[in-house]
């Protein structure tokens, strides 16, 4: 392990600050949590935040008394914004599995201080992606007969369809990251127990604990139950973005029957993953002051997977046009061309730029090491990651098979509200986790810390 | 006066505490267990010796039911129990079945771990005597502690406190409970 | 607490009416408001709504004859829930009469049927009839008589009548007029005879908007007497088309469409096929059918009937000098005219001018049509007079204020009579005028008294069909909204006081039935009520021919506008406006143009590009010193520097219709009702937004319709539709014992969207209104896809009719989660209403876009009587995705009726909706393992091809291609 951090050091930029001590971390870290008022920008955000989070409600029970017509939804194109963010949410979450699973494997120092932000990230947006669908069923309070269950009449759920194991996934993927979650804070709890003053705060964080002791037979069980759950969480995250790009896939319409939709997918989700989890990391490093835990270190590492999801992304691109323009099936090629050319062609040339050329900015160790740059390029690969979905969620579907049926996609004003709204539950939830769970994995930074101590 | 719970030595740096592991082993002493901020390398093979293979094992055994719970639960479904003519496929069509075995599979196998962990960790436990002394205060930040148990038949608190002092403890400790 | 409870109840329509709603409505997206706007979502909201007056009604039962009302004590004999039982009548349009059976379950009146033993119908129903039990149905009908203002009784209205009469005695009539439509029922016609006896002074008036006056007028000149013309198709090898109803809307359009259609299967009939000429100005049926097709101005149109009359001798040898762009291409069809002598036929559409049909009779006596495939027979009206003519004395003596009595049964002149007319004007100088009206129509509230009429399912009458076959109309259910009928409102002016139809009518028969001695009475009357068919009525044929002075006599030919001329014609759903306030016909997509809940000004491509319009721009016209802002519609194959404008539209009161569309009568002159000069033409720069359903008009490569000419059919058949079946990983699932298939004609079907309708009605399709339409949420479950392919100007039609294509390998059925759309056993594609949850992934996966989904509780707002709907279909809730189930009603019915005799199924047994409605037979349905059943047989044609086979869908909807027969000696523009 020393080997490979060492080899991945660079000169100037530390992992983490080297006045950082077991002492200082633990008690600057678990601080945040503990504090007795938050500070005014946590307010503000949360603030913001929760209003967005009651539109949805409102939404919610407009769509739920008036019926699915409220949006814009249509025959042909059935789905729209529902789906396309679900994708869209359930990709961002996907990031944050990558990051913390995947390079938990290939030990990477830097992802010690990040894959709390990264999963505290993942678990505020599942919840937006499970919300979609159900919002945008016809009966959405039927939803739940899509659980393996028996019921009155003997039937089942239909295994065959994409739609059925995306739910499962979904579900798995949730109850996995919850537990995936839990093993890796448990040991920080105790810390934050430990240090907490004030009673309520003990029995609190006390039970969260569990009674962790962090004697070596419980380091030895959590460091080999996490180590699999890692091994487990990477190709479990990479199925799940794989199940959702089925849904497509599975689809019998032009641009979406190809087989590339499960890699383009977990590409798109490395790219906006790392994007969001870099906007957060730059918000808290300022936020909470860590930046001695959070190092330009860690920005430069995500800018890098950032700029390779984006060149993987780009591959993916060319493979979207060599698909349909190589192939001999005339509908894909009309509809490929409408996507270029048609009234979705806008977002469909902004979304290039924004995903693919702009992260380019990235190969420049300037530019890694320019937070406000990095913000705004990550911002724009999320905005870019939308509108990919938008383009070929709606265009495929409005350019069908059946040139009688051709149609369009006109967004409700209640659409637009869904969208806000989630993004205001996403916001909500990271901010509780800010507020009430350390943000950083302390456990794993101290090796770090002595790490860098050893000569 | 509670009983003596144990003997409890706090040191500074996770070396000390790996030394101070050893020699207690030496001295025949097998009841007793450090306490520390994050898991040192080595230390868990000086006090609990040998292979863990328990949790491994679980999560896989789990993983193999799940996927057979998973295939079966759809095997089941689509042609034993309500076989329907969907779209011309056979009513066993593997292919399409293959996800979600996959997905249950991982499922079973993470839960196991986790409630695993947990039991085998005998957690959770809110209480435990080492919560009294003043000493574990830091075992959670910056301070390596170890805590031999009085149940030790080779428990002799005089030896072992100057095995403590021997090995350069910062502080010692009467754990009472 | 009630505050928040209704703003949480609040419906998006009320929404739409909300300021703030409307701002955010800007911002948001500017279509939606169009959509709001464009059409009050509330009025058709409450269609038919009259949940009361219904629940009173249904408590006593709409007993088919009331003569007999049964207790419900004991069951009535016959009526079986569940079990469909008939009721032979006739529905009658511009007074043609078209045999219908009418289906009742449990007493109650839910489906028309074509009547088979009827000449005109032969099975077929149309739009317009199918939609007739819609309007039986609509509470907006007239339901309250009133009399100067004042809401009256009857007995009020009969009390006013007699004194009216007393006085009218007095002075033997003078100033008693009568204004109906064309009248063929024989009894009323007896009894304005009787009138006429008791009133010699009284005079009877007729006017229809839509009438025939010039085929009248040219009957006059050609054969010196007021003529019917009947055709017959079955023996015409050459039609020849002048902007022609042949198969659209002329009287006995069903039966003439039937044996056109028959003439037009080469895959079916050994080879043999028919060829059709087109020629006109605005799109038509026949034209789309054409092998060869002519988009002309109405001047050329002309030029080259007289070009044509020249060349086959049937006008003087000058006329076959001239020569217009058209020469060759006249020429040509004029040489294959000649060729088939006797076997030829040439028409013309009511809305050509005289010297048009005088052309026609001429061209046709040349070729030897009369006896042959134009048959002439005695008028069917029973007084065959030029309606224009016959209203305009009558206004004319309104003004002059020789009219002080005028009893208006069944006619809405105040507001489809020509505007120069001044109808309404007229009819204020009428003291006591009374308007027998099945709406509160413009006329009805103008008048003095206002009666409520029965609509045809409710009263007694008889009517004639376009060959002069009688049928008797027999009630279908007492008076919903108690009308009367014109025969009790003449009944009381004959002073037989307030005697109920069913009398009179049997009183008039008895008398008849002795003179034409048709036997025992009682039997007559029964088998002929039964029957929906008075035995041998139909007109014989007359021989005469053509006195040669008439093409002669001639006017001078028309000139070429200077400017654009517009055209009036009829609408194919609203028809002359009586039909404007029915949903069904409202939302049913027009053949070429695809549009609902509007008409638009229809103007070629090129004549758009030159004045710089688009569909959906308003443009402000001006005609006869009248300015009308109206929308445009871009349609392919219009002829160029003409403006249809359909008529029919935009009615000023009475019930759903009111204000939806423009109202073309504004223009309409007595002189010339069909052409008139359009001053100025100027775009507003506003803009419209039309709902029509199709996306593209045009194939875009896709191998959707096949298409070959009839000599490739002949020589080798197997070329037109490639048969590679794409390999399958999984085995075929085996139907053993039945698997139901479809066959659909490309070459029968005509657009004329009579299916669709049959299917909405019969599987309680809901009608979502405009916007919704606009918001691409149309519920049809089958639709007539109409493709182009050629130039703009004079493009190729094809129609396809597209149900569901019940695919074996259904790739809808693999993507629902739940279970709620699966295969049966005998290989329907079923729906599961109540287990779907509306995922909607079904209709992505649809490569045909054949389901549909009810985003809002469609069926619902329709708020329709509940005894409306059909009870064999269950109805749609909110969120459930819905699609054509090859009528799993009928099916499992018949099955049942088969299984309780305990014998197999007949072939044809089972008969789809849009199958039986279809008046061309393109439609064939059945069991496909049985190799001797019909579809079996189409299906085994060489030119059976199913849509988008390459995806291995495997529908079991399957069409045939699309032959042509075009004139070797015309180059190039085939069609």
């Amino acid at each position: 392990m020393s080997t490979t951090l060492q080899s991945e050091l660079p000169a100037e930029a530390p992992v983490v600050g080297p006045d950082v001590t077991l002492t200082s971390l633990s008690e600057e870290v678990s601080s945040r949590v503990l504090m007795d008022r938050a500070p005014r920008w946590w307010w503000i955000g949360f603030g913001c935040s929760f209003l967005l989070f009651i539109a949805l409600l409102v939404q919610m029970g407009w769509l739920f008394v008036n019926g699915i017509g409220v949006w814009g939804v249509a025959i042909p194109v059935a789905w729209a914004f529902a789906i396309l963010e679900y994708v869209w949410w359930i990709a961002l979450a996907s990031g944050g599995t990558i990051v913390s699973a995947l390079f938990f494997l290939t030990r990477s120092p830097w992802r010690s201080a990040t894959n709390r932000i990264a999963e505290s990230m993942l678990l505020s947006a599942a919840p937006c992606a499970g919300l979609m669908p159900i919002m945008h069923l016809g009966r959405p309070g039927l939803f739940y007969w899509l659980f393996p269950y028996s019921n009155v009449m003997g039937v089942w759920p239909q295994a065959r369809s994409p739609l059925w194991w995306d739910f499962i996934c979904l579900l798995c993927y949730i109850l996995m990251s919850i537990m995936y979650y839990y093993a890796g804070i448990l040991p920080d709890l105790a810390t934050v127990r430990d240090l907490a003053q004030t009673r309520a705060k003990r029995i609190f964080y006390g039970i969260l604990a569990l009674g962790w002791r962090g004697s070596t037979a419980e380091w030895q069980n959590q460091r080999i139950v996490y180590a699999i759950m890692s091994a487990i969480m990477a190709p479990m995250v990479i199925s799940v973005h794989s199940v959702v790009g089925l849904d497509y896939a599975g689809g019998l319409t032009p641009g979406w029957h190809d087989t590339q939709f499960p890699p383009y997918f977990f590409f798109g989700a490395v790219v906006s993953g790392t994007a969001v989890i870099m906007m957060l990391t730059i918000l808290v490093r300022w936020g909470y002051g860590l930046q001695n835990v959070l190092t330009e270190y860690h920005l430069n590492a995500m800018a890098k997977v950032m700029l390779v999801g984006s060149l993987l992304l780009a591959y993916a691109y060319v493979w979207e046009a060599f698909g349909p323009l190589y192939g001999s099936d005339v509908a894909a090629k009309t509809e490929f061309y409408q996507r270029m050319f048609g009234f979705t062609s806008p977002v469909f040339w902004s979304e290039k730029v924004l995903t693919v050329v702009v992260p380019q900015l990235l190969w420049f160790p300037v530019v890694r090491r320019n937070q406000p740059l990095l913000v705004m390029i990550s911002a724009g690969v999320i905005l870019g990651m939308w509108q990919e979905r938008y383009v070929f969620t709606i265009s495929s579907l409005a350019h069908n098979y059946m040139p009688s049926y051709w149609g369009h996609f006109y967004p409700t004003a209640w659409d637009w509200t869904a969208l806000a709204g989630t993004i205001g539950l996403f916001l909500t939830m990271f901010f509780l986790f800010l507020r009430f769970a350390p943000i950083v994995s302390i456990a794993e930074v101290r090796e770090i810390v002595e790490e860098e101590r050893a000569p | 006066m509670k009983e003596l719970f144990g003997l409890m030595a706090v040191f500074a740096t996770p070396d000390a505490v790996k030394r101070a592991a050893a020699s207690l082993r030496d001295s025949g002493l097998r009841r007793f267990e450090a306490y520390t901020p994050y898991p040192i390398e080595g230390l868990d093979h000086i006090i609990h010796p040998g292979p863990q293979l328990f949790l491994p094992l679980l999560m896989f055994a789990a993983a193999v039911l799940g996927a057979a719970w998973g295939y079966w639960i759809q095997y089941w479904d689509e042609a034993l129990n309500y076989p329907l003519n969907v779209g011309g496929r056979p009513y066993n069509s593997w292919p399409a079945f293959v996800v979600a075995t996959f997905e249950f599979m991982l499922l079973a196998s993470v839960a196991a771990g986790f409630f695993g962990l947990l039991a085998k960790s005998k957690l959770p436990k809110l209480y435990h005597p080492v919560f009294e002394a003043d000493a574990f205060e830091r075992a959670s930040r910056d301070r390596f502690v170890i805590c031999v148990e009085a149940s030790d038949p080779a428990f002799d608190p005089a030896s072992v406190r100057s095995a403590f002092e021997r090995l350069g403890a910062e502080t010692i400790e009467e754990v009472r409970a | 607490m009630t505050q928040p409870a209704r703003t949480y109840w609040r419906s998006l329509e009320e929404l739409a009416e909300m300021p703030e709603f409307a701002a955010l409505v800007e911002r948001e997206l500017p279509r939606f408001r169009d959509v709001v706007n464009a059409f009050d979502r509330r009025r058709f909201l409450q269609l038919m709504a009259a949940s009361m007056a219904l629940g009173g009604l249904s408590a006593c039962g709409t007993e088919p004859n009331p003569r007999q009302l049964v207790p419900y004590v004991q069951e009535p004999a016959n009526v079986i829930p569940g079990r469909n039982r008939y009721y032979a009548t006739a529905t009658t349009q511009d007074g043609y009469a078209t045999g219908v059976l009418i289906a009742h379950q449990m007493a109650r009146p839910i489906k028309v049927e074509g009547n088979p033993d009827h000449p005109a119908s032969l099975g077929g129903a149309s739009a317009i009839m199918q939609a007739s039990i819609l309007e039986f149905y609509d509470p907006r009908r007239a339901q309250t008589l009133v009399g100067g203002g004042e809401i009256a009784t009857w007995e009020g209205f009969v009390a006013a009548l007699h004194d009216r009469r007393n006085a009218l005695l007095s002075r033997k009539g003078d100033g008693l007029r009568v204004l109906t439509g064309a009248v063929t029922s024989p009894f009323l016609a007896a009894q304005l005879a009787r009138l006429q006896q008791q009133f010699p002074a009284m005079r009877w008036h007729q006017w229809q908007p839509l009438h025939r006056d010039n085929e009248l007028a040219a009957a006059q000149s050609s054969f010196g007497r007021p003529v019917g013309r009947t055709f017959d198709l079955s023996a015409a090898d050459r039609i020849f088309g002048i902007e022609s109803d042949l198969i659209a809307a002329t009287p006995g359009w069903l039966a003439y469409a039937r044996a056109f259609a028959a003439k037009r299967r080469p895959a079916e009939t050994g080879g043999e096929m028919s060829r059709a000429y087109a020629i006109e100005s605005t799109p038509t049926l026949l034209g789309a059918k054409a092998d060869h097709r002519l988009g002309l101005r109405p001047d050329e149109i002309e030029a080259s009937l007289r070009y044509l009359a020249g060349l086959l001798g049937a006008g003087p040898q000058e006329w076959a000098q001239q020569d217009n762009a058209q020469a060759a291409w006249l020429k040509a069809a004029a040489d294959d005219l000649a060729q088939h002598k006797g076997n030829a036929l040439v028409h013309a559409g009511r809305e050509q001018s005289a010297t048009v049909h005088v052309l026609v009779d001429a061209i046709n006596g040349a070729l030897g049509a009369f006896g042959k495939t134009v048959r002439l027979v005695a008028p069917v009206e029973a007084s065959a007079g030029a309606k224009a003519q016959s209203l305009s004395e009558l206004v004319g003596d309104m003004r002059s204020g020789k009219v002080d009595t005028l009893l208006v049964l069944g006619a809405n002149p105040v507001y489809d009579a020509p505007a120069d007319l001044d109808f309404a004007a007229a009819l204020r100088r009428v003291p006591f005028s009374v308007s027998l009206a099945l709406y509160d129509d413009e006329t009805a509230l103008a008048s003095t008294w206002r009666l409520p009429a029965a609509h045809e399912y409710e009263i007694w009458s008889d009517a004639r069909a376009f060959d002069g076959t009688i049928t008797i109309q027999q009630p279908q259910a007492r008076p919903l909204y108690g009308g009367h009928s014109a025969h009790q409102v003449l009944g009381i002016l004959l002073g037989g006081g307030s005697g109920d139809d069913h009398t009179l009518l049997r009183e008039y028969w008895q008398q008849r039935a002795q003179q034409e001695n048709r036997g025992d009475f009682a039997a007559f009357w029964h088998d002929a009520v039964r029957g929906g068919v008075v035995p041998n009525t139909a007109e014989p044929p007359i021989s005469a021919t053509p006195r040669g002075d008439a093409v002669t006599g001639l006017p001078s030919p028309m000139a070429p506008a200077n400017g654009i001329r517009a055209l009036f014609r009829p609408d194919e759903g609203t028809w002359d406006g009586r039909y404007a306030h029915n949903p069904w016909l409202l939302e049913m997509p027009r053949t070429f143009t695809r549009l609902t809940w509007d008409n638009a000004a229809l103007i070629a491509p090129g004549t758009a590009k030159r004045l710089g319009l688009a569909t959906h721009d308003l443009v402000e016209i001006s005609v006869n010193e009248v300015k009308l802002t109206v929308p445009v519609y871009v349609l392919p194959g219009q002829a160029p520097d003409c403006m249809t404008l359909p008529l029919g539209w935009g009615r000023a009161a009475g019930g759903l219709g009111a204000g939806v569309g423009f109202d073309v009568y504004r223009l309409r002159r007595a002189a010339d009702p069909w052409i008139a000069e359009i001053a100025s033409v100027r775009k507003t720069g506003e803009v419209d937004r039309l709902a029509t359903i199709q996306g593209q008009d045009r194939v875009l490569g896709r191998d959707l319709v096949r298409e070959a000419t009839l000599e490739t059919f002949k020589n080798d058949p197997g070329s037109i539709v490639k048969k590679e079946k794409p390999a399958s990983l999984y085995p075929p699932f085996e139907y053993p014992d039945r698997a139901w298939a479809m066959a659909i004609d490309l070459n029968s079907c005509i657009g004329c969207q009579a299916c669709t309708i049959a299917c909405q009605a019969e599987n309680n399709v809901p009608v979502v209104g405009k916007d919704q339409v606009l918001a691409e949420r149309i519920m049809h479950w089958l639709r007539i896809d109409r493709y182009y392919s050629g130039p703009p100007e004079a493009p190729t039609v094809a129609f396809e009719p597209m149900p569901c294509m019940h695919c074996e390998n259904a790739p809808c059925e693999v993507v629902c989660p739940v279970h709620a759309t699966v295969h049966d056993h005998e290989g329907l594609n079923v729906m599961v209403y109540n287990r779907c949850v509306g995922t909607r992934f079904c209709s992505n996966n649809c490569p045909y876009k054949v389901r549909r989904f009810n985003f809002y509780p469609y069926t619902s707002q329709n708020n329709r009587p509940a005894q409306s709907w059909n009870p064999q279909v269950s109805v749609r809730d909110r969120g459930v995705m819905e699609k054509c189930t090859y009528c799993i009603q009928r099916i499992r019915t018949t099955q049942i009726a088969a299984n309780r005799d305990d014998r197999p199924l007949r072939d044809g047994e089972v008969v789809t909706a849009c199958q039986q409605s279809c008046p061309t037979q393109a439609i064939i349905f059945g069991d496909r393992n049985d190799r001797e059943s019909a579809v079996a047989k189409r299906k085994a044609t060489p030119i059976d091809f199913v849509l988008l086979e390459e995806l291995n869908t495997r529908p079991r909807t399957s069409y045939s291609a699309l032959i042509r027969n075009p004139n070797p000696a015309i180059k190039g523009n085939q069609s």
